[in-house]
């Protein structure tokens, strides 16, 4: 069979639409046969000619008004054109120094991506409300009152005050409050303890809270009496009811008395409860939070609250204040309470906004590394290519074409860094999320967010013209002439590049420098928290936490024979050393219990000494923390179970209540709480400082320790040293429990160590983010002193080579370079320290133990700076010494 | 009928080919169908861009043939009406109809 004729088809095949193409070229063969078998070849060609030149009209009207596929069409049309033709040729201009284009894009992918990051964070942290409507309107209302020493002591408000608060039109929208509380909820068979939290009925209307069965509460189920329900969370539904949707009306205990099941809350809305309210801790039932007669809310439970529309939080703080003064005289012996707003966001980022601004402030420094670090490799790669550019020239490549292809390789640099970079923003931030988020509950809702990505886009595409614009000026001053004439390559001149690059170097150096000190600082500030002695041996005890529900364990000797029999079934176990129980057990002690008078000094209402923390602890308790006593006795079994009007008091105590050393074991002294002055009680004994808090708890602070008898104790910890691993040593307390009761579960079982290394947990990702920062800068700032060094040795090969050729010694050539390369790192890193020194009170905050303009560490590091400029610096110059004179004067 | 979907001359010839073709609309059978009954020639190309564009009204729908029982035989894309073309074909001709109704072109042989 004949073909059509060829031109024609090729006509028809370039016109017709890709969409239709094949059908047109297939019909119209298939006619073209026809008609060769009908009239035969000659006619067929005819026929097919007219027919394509008919179909012309039609199919380029159709390709006018129908484009293909917008980006194939871009791209041919780019292909085609200058920049696509620039494109090409940059690709593979880059292709063909691969390290050159890796190092550029992996310093961008790091400076920048490593600053969306952050600024991911920092966002997330500090600059985005709470993710709910009216989430930036949100406060927390607290009262403070001032310390002697000028602190303030925070703690949630008192009832009068809250009261007035409620009443008082146009501050707030909505006044909610909440409390946490260990609930023992017993559905069908056995208890199971859950934790929970009472809120009241403001809080789920706070956040915008919708159940997913049944209702939340109401103001009603407040009323003691009138509504024992209770809400469950998505998690604690599946787990104990098997997502059963007739869970509502369905009753449970908690603590002795029967509650309703009203609703189910989405396990969104637990998590945004968790974080905004409970510092991330798992809260599974809710409760609501009880009202007395007047409507007030019982206990002390934290106030939150949601500012009007409009209402700073500047102005509801004046508003409380001039409530305050008519509220003050309601108040006994709390004249000295005054109101304190805090916005809720910042009181998730309480105490590391500032860490979070230096760590913003040193990725900031990164990043300007990072574009003097591209600045000179697009400087060193230019000198590499003046040859190139020359001969072009000369060529007849017009300076603007020229331009235009170094700003299309910038610009392909540019943008594979700025993709890698936001890939490396995302997974940094999906890091942070997963080291801090246990910590850090508001990291959690950290995303790479649209701004943020537009910020490193223009970032990117700044950085990139920028540094675009840098060969593209010297672009003047090439001459077609240079290709044959003696110029160096590029028409570089020696003095103004040195000057140019040095000035680099020292920037480089000098931020680093910056860098490396605030990490230094920070990560001796950690190691000396890390090797502070909580004041008893840590190692080998394990703590575990026992609730006991109330119903069951009402009568307070009750409670204590239970702690003493689970106690004494351990110490018999094999391969425990000591056991004993407390209220608390350092790092978390709860709470300052109040102030302390000595019996015959006169003190009047609301002085005496602050106590710093306090415990109620069992006769063992000081020998199985491994304390010695330094003076007296522990608590005997006698004076628990007597409730005997004894105390132990810690070193610092002791010398501040008898700085004379007047007193001791034996004096009497009385504590003053929020329950009123308790009586006299008998120093019994005085034990070395504990750490009550974390680490880094300050040293002189009053602790008391009161006999096990004396509070309503409910919940305490089990003290276990022992040689044995934790999950042993925790089925051996709960093998104990068990044999008493059986239903009853063990709380957390954890290593007391452990615990005081979590205590720095803030302190150590501090430091281990600006540690990385730091090796992070100081290794952009080396690849920076080397790139330039370098540059330097290549550009006076020709020098070199004449100065050997007349006599220099190698030695003398190196020793030149390196001078110059050490005095350049040597300006920068002192111009580093003097930034630091006199930024120092930025860091003051974070650093413990140490000073700001610690000399030790200031020492180190610029010990190590120096170190490694010279190392940078010796290793490019080692080139200058391998410089064969011959070689070097043959080039010319 | 949703306004826009008046059809121009041509459309409707092909329009018309297709219904009169039945299972066996394609583009050749419509070019030919055309200029058998208009009398007037018609190119392959034209017929093409009118299938495409009432495609893109939607007034059309491709689907593609079992190949041809012979030897080589190729898979053909058929062309059938869509609801809404056969709505819109009925409407233009009831309304020509409409239109040419006491005109005096009216000589229905």
């Amino acid at each position: 069979m004949p073909n059509p004729p060829p031109f024609f088809r090729w006509t028809l095949a370039l016109l017709a639409d890709r969409r239709f193409r094949e059908d047109v070229l297939g019909n119209i063969l298939e006619e073209f046969e026809d008609q060769v078998v009908a009239q035969g070849e000659p006619a067929a060609r005819r026929w097919y000619r007219r027919q394509v030149l008919r179909s012309l009209g039609p199919l380029l009207r159709w390709r006018l008004t129908h484009r293909e596929a917008g980006w194939r069409r871009a791209l041919r049309a780019l292909s085609l054109s200058t920049p696509g033709q620039d494109g090409k040729y940059a690709a593979r201009s880059l292709l063909g120094a691969p390290g050159f284009s890796l190092t550029v894009i992996l310093t961008f992918a790091l400076g920048i991506g490593v600053n969306t990051a952050v600024f991911s964070l920092v966002h997330s942290l500090v600059l985005d409300p709470l993710p709910f409507p009216g989430g930036d309107r949100m406060v927390q209302l607290w009262r403070y009152e001032k310390l002697e020493d000028g602190r303030r002591s925070l703690g949630p408000p008192a009832a009068p005050m809250v009261a007035a608060w409620r009443e008082e039109e146009g501050v707030f929208d909505q006044v909610g409050a909440y409390a946490e509380e260990e609930i023992h909820l017993s559905i069908d068979e056995g208890i199971v303890s859950v934790p929970g939290a009472r809120i009241s009925s403001e809080i789920l209307s706070l956040i915008s809270a919708t159940p997913i069965l049944g209702r939340l509460f109401s103001r009603e189920d407040a009323i003691p009496g009138g509504g024992e329900v209770l809400l469950l969370t998505e998690e604690l539904w599946a787990r104990q009811f098997g997502s059963d949707p007739g869970v509502i009306g369905r009753t449970a205990w908690v603590d002795g008395t029967l509650h309703t099941v009203v609703g189910v809350i989405p396990s969104a809305t637990r998590a945004l409860l968790e974080t905004t309210f409970f510092g991330a801790q798992t809260k599974e039932v809710l409760l609501p939070l009880l009202t007395d007669a007047a409507g007030g809310w019982t206990g002390s439970p934290n106030i939150v609250a949601r500012l009007q529309p409009g209402l700073t939080v500047e102005e509801a703080q004046e508003r409380l204040d001039v409530i305050q003064t008519r509220v003050a005289p309601l108040m006994e012996g709390q004249s000295e309470w005054f109101p304190l707003v805090v916005s809720a966001r910042d009181a998730l980022s309480w105490g590391f906004r500032r860490g979070l601004w230096v760590v913003f402030g040193a990725v900031a420094i990164v990043l300007l590394i990072a574009c003097a670090n591209i600045a000179t490799l697009i400087l060193v790669r230019r000198i590499a290519r003046g040859g190139e550019m020359n001969v072009r020239l000369a060529l007849g490549a017009g300076r603007s074409r020229l331009a235009g292809q170094l700003v299309t390789e910038s610009l392909l640099l540019g943008g594979a860094g700025t993709l890698l970079a936001i890939l490396t923003a995302g997974w940094m931030v999906h890091a942070a999320v997963w080291i801090a988020g246990g910590s850090l509950p508001v990291i959690r809702s950290a995303r790479v967010d649209p701004e943020t990505l537009a910020f490193a886009t223009v970032a990117g595409l700044v950085t990139v013209f920028a540094f675009s614009l840098i060969p593209i000026l010297h672009l003047r001053r090439l001459t077609p002439a240079g290709v044959v004439s003696r110029q160096s390559p590029g028409g570089w001149k020696p003095s103004a590049g040195w000057r140019a690059h040095g000035s680099l170097v020292v920037a480089q150096v000098a931020l680093a420098t910056v860098l490396v000190l605030s990490a230094g600082l920070l990560s001796n500030s950690l190691r000396r928290l890390l090797s502070v002695d909580p004041g008893f041996q840590t190692e080998g005890l394990a703590a575990v936490g026992l609730n006991l529900p109330r119903t069951r364990y009402d009568v307070g000797t009750e409670r204590i024979a239970f702690f003493d029999e689970v106690v004494n079934g351990l110490e018999r176990a094999p391969g425990v050393r000591s056991a004993g129980w407390a209220r608390y057990v350092p790092p978390r002690v709860a709470g300052a219990p109040g102030t302390v008078n000595v019996e015959g000094r006169a003190a009047a209402e609301g002085e005496g000494f602050e106590v710093h923390a306090g415990n109620w602890v069992s006769p063992t308790y000081f020998r199985v923390v491994g304390a010695p006593f330094l003076s007296g006795r522990p608590f005997t079994e006698a004076e628990i179970s007597d409730r005997a009007q004894v105390v132990i008091v810690n070193r610092t105590g002791a010398e501040r209540l008898w700085p004379d050393g007047d007193g001791g074991v034996g004096s009497r002294i009385r504590l003053d709480s929020d329950f009123g002055p308790s009586p006299w009680m008998t120093v019994v004994g005085i034990v070395p400082d504990f750490k009550a808090w974390w680490l880094g708890d300050s040293p002189d602070r009053m602790q008391i320790y009161l006999p096990a008898s004396d509070v309503p104790l409910r919940s305490g910890v089990i003290l276990v040293r022992s040689d044995r691993d934790l999950g042993e040593v925790a089925s051996l307390v709960q093998s104990q429990v068990r044999r008493m009761d059986p239903s009853l579960p063990i709380g957390e079982t954890y290593w007391v160590g452990n615990a005081f290394r979590q205590s720095v947990a803030r302190q150590r990702f501090q430091a281990l983010l600006l540690s990385s920062f730091g090796i992070l800068g100081l290794a952009l700032a080396i690849l920076g002193v080397y790139g330039v060094m370098s540059l330097s040795v290549t550009h006076r090969t020709r020098e070199i080579g004449v100065r050997l050729a007349l006599g220099a010694t190698r030695g003398d050539v190196n020793r030149q370079f390196l001078a110059r390369g050490l005095k350049a790192v040597g300006a920068g890193l002192a111009l580093g320290l003097c930034i630091a020194f006199f930024a120092a009170d930025l860091l003051a905050d974070l650093l413990w133990g140490i000073g700001p303009t610690d000399p030790p560490t200031y020492v180190a590091c610029a010990a190590g700076v120096l170190l490694a400029g010279l190392s940078a610096s010796s290793v490019s110059t080692r080139r200058a010494m391998n410089v064969d004179p011959v070689e070097a004067l043959r080039r010319e | 009928m949703p306004k826009g979907d008046y059809l121009a001359e041509f459309e409707i010839y092909v329009m018309l080919a297709i219904l009169r073709l039945g299972d066996d609309a394609y583009g050749v059978s419509i070019r030919r169908e055309i200029e058998e009954r208009a009398g007037r020639p018609v190119s392959i190309g034209a017929v093409y861009a009118t299938l495409g564009r009432l495609e893109e009204k939607k007034l059309v729908e491709f689907r593609v043939s079992d190949p041809q029982p012979v030897q080589g035989g190729r898979s053909r894309k058929l062309v059938s009406l869509t609801k809404r073309g056969l709505a819109a074909v009925e409407h233009s001709t009831a309304m020509l109809q409409r239109m040419l109704q006491g005109t005096p072109i009216t000589q229905e042989g």
